[in-house]
């Protein structure tokens, strides 16, 4: 397990698409950073810097993009046909599975690590020059980072068994991208009552971007948990037995 | 040198397929198929396109699962060897490697997983000779050169059998001439090798047994020199065939007519027969050994029944 584990997080690092995603993300956040802070609306002088709005942009953005690195954990494999070799040096699928579950946690960390890094390198010099006062709380800052990085693991555990359950790698990405943009709103002006239990609504009340409608962060914590337990046990069970050719 | 591999020779069979069927709905690929491996030979896999070969190869190794039947390698079926990488080494099809890692990034991959030192992967990119190669994109090399990267991944653990689907495609005569040259020594040592091909000219000179199999059915397993072996090996044009049908019998050599106006005789030589037809003053136009080419078996062999 521990060597199918540091070789997945060999392929991460050996590629250039992890990356990628790691400097789209960064783009994507310190756009957004400059654009939430620069209209002013935005700022709030006197708030501390955990209650910043452009961190919203971080918390927003960041997980989908962990998402997507789960998913191209299998469906570049099967893609390019490297799950020969994966499972040629390692038949024990489960373990493959674990591992890459782990692998891509890290991926999501260091993609939210990234995110709120570039954020807040960019965010703070603009705030003070709005007039910003400067307050922050180590601990509630704290928290604000560990809800978003426990949201990228589950995040990026979702994307893992999504990606081992349909194989195809556009079918995988552009079913989830349309999901989470555009799909689970529309569904949610349905069906309000229920929608507070989509994974997206969850994620959003985990990473605390709180409307009265969502769950509580910690019941936001416990239903995209369960999600990702559910999606990665579809996957395992999906490999267990599937032909590989 | 390897230091694994010695001489010493691996349990026999070093795969054993016992009775596997594959149906992929209601496609039967495979038909309860059994035949076993050897080690310290090279076994030709031998089959039209289609034949079932590739599927038959991926049931050995464990990523697809018969319908029925079993296959096992030294006794144990893939999922369940200790150390599959030094155990088997397979090379599947050409694309196996994610274009935009480098090669020697691919073969670190696999090491890893299988707990190879990674001083291992420059010994083996020396070996396949890619060590130019090995900080290049995957995506970037030739044909040859991805068949010599999936070659030099199956080689990684040491393994005492070899697997492969298809090698010669792309390689260019010197690549096929290290091939052949490379698999012989393996196997020599004690080894296991079971290759596959459509292509049987290359197959005559690389393999000693020959297993043909058409339509997931085996047709024949035996020595590629037995298989050659076949009657009708001299052709004999004669003006008067009855009377050199006559002195051959009597001397215990075996003839048939064809109604083609020749001879085929069996069982005799050419030098034999030409003296007879001499000593009998039968003049003879034509007396030609007929090679058999391992191709005129192996379509005699798949195409008996219509398909």
């Amino acid at each position: 397990m521990t060597a199918q584990f540091l070789s997945e997080l060999r392929k991460l690092t050996t590629t250039r698409s992890a990356y990628a995603l790691l400097v789209g993300l960064a783009a994507i956040v310190g756009l957004g950073t400059i654009a939430v802070i620069t209209d002013g609306s935005g700022v709030n002088p006197s708030a501390p810097l955990e209650h910043q709005a452009f961190l919203n942009v971080v918390l927003s953005i960041t997980p989908l993009f962990a998402l997507l690195l789960g998913i191209r954990s299998f469906t570049d494999e099967f893609r390019f046909g490297s799950i020969v070799p994966t499972l040629l040096a390692n038949p024990q699928r489960g373990r493959v599975l674990g591992a890459k579950v782990g692998a891509a946690a890290v991926g999501g960390i260091a993609l939210g690590i990234g995110a709120t890094a570039t954020a807040t390198a960019i965010g703070v010099p603009l705030l003070l020059g709005e007039g910003w006062e400067a307050t922050w709380s180590a601990a509630a800052l704290g928290e604000v980072v560990g809800r978003l990085l426990a949201a990228t693991v589950l995040w990026s555990a979702i994307g893992v068994g999504l990606g081992l359950a349909v194989r195809h790698q556009v079918a995988a990405v552009a079913g989830a991208l349309v999901w989470m943009v555009a799909g689970e709103g529309i569904v949610a002006g349905m069906l309000p009552d229920v929608a507070r239990y989509f994974p997206g609504s969850a994620g959003y009340a985990l990473v605390g971007l709180s409307e009265g409608t969502l769950l509580t962060a910690g019941a936001g914590a416990i239903v995209l948990a369960a999600y990702a337990i559910a999606s990665v046990a579809t996957g395992a069970r999906l490999m267990r037995r599937r032909d590989i050719d | 040198m390897d230091a694994t591999l010695t001489g010493t020779p691996i349990a026999s069979p070093a795969i054993a397929v016992r009775g596997v069927t594959k149906r992929y709905g209601g496609v039967t690929a495979v038909d309860d198929l059994t035949f076993e491996i050897r080690p310290g030979v090279v076994t030709g896999f031998l089959g039209p396109n289609g034949a079932g070969k590739t599927t038959t190869l991926r049931i050995v190794l464990g990523l697809v699962t018969p319908t029925e039947g079993s296959a096992t390698i030294l006794g144990l079926p893939y999922g369940s060897l200790d150390d599959p990488a030094g155990t088997v080494g397979a090379v599947l099809e050409t694309q196996s490697f994610n274009p935009l890692r480098n090669g020697r990034n691919h073969l670190r991959t696999i090491a890893t997983a299988a707990r190879i030192p990674m001083a291992r992967v420059d010994e083996v990119l020396e070996q396949v000779g890619l060590t130019a190669a090995a900080r290049r994109n995957a995506g970037t090399y030739s044909l040859g050169m991805r068949q010599r990267l999936a070659l030099g991944a199956a080689l990684l653990g040491e393994p005492r059998i070899l697997i492969l689907d298809e090698p010669a495609n792309g390689l260019d005569p010197q690549g096929i001439r290290w091939l052949r040259r490379f698999l012989r020594d393996f196997a020599a040592r004690g080894n296991a090798v079971l290759v596959s091909s459509h292509v049987l000219t290359e197959m005559a000179e690389l393999a000693d047994e020959a297993i043909v199999i058409d339509r997931g059915r085996l047709v024949r397993q035996a020595p590629i020199t037995e298989l050659t072996r076949t009657p009708g090996d001299i052709v004999v044009r004669t003006p008067e065939p009855d009377a050199l049908i006559a002195a051959l019998r009597t001397n215990g050599i075996e003839v048939s007519a064809n109604g083609d106006g020749a001879l085929h005789v069996s069982g005799g030589d050419a030098a034999r027969i030409g003296t007879l037809a001499f000593e009998a003053c039968v003049p003879v136009f034509e007396l030609s050994e007929r090679h058999t080419t391992l191709e005129d078996v192996f379509l005699e062999l798949t195409e008996e029944a219509p398909r």
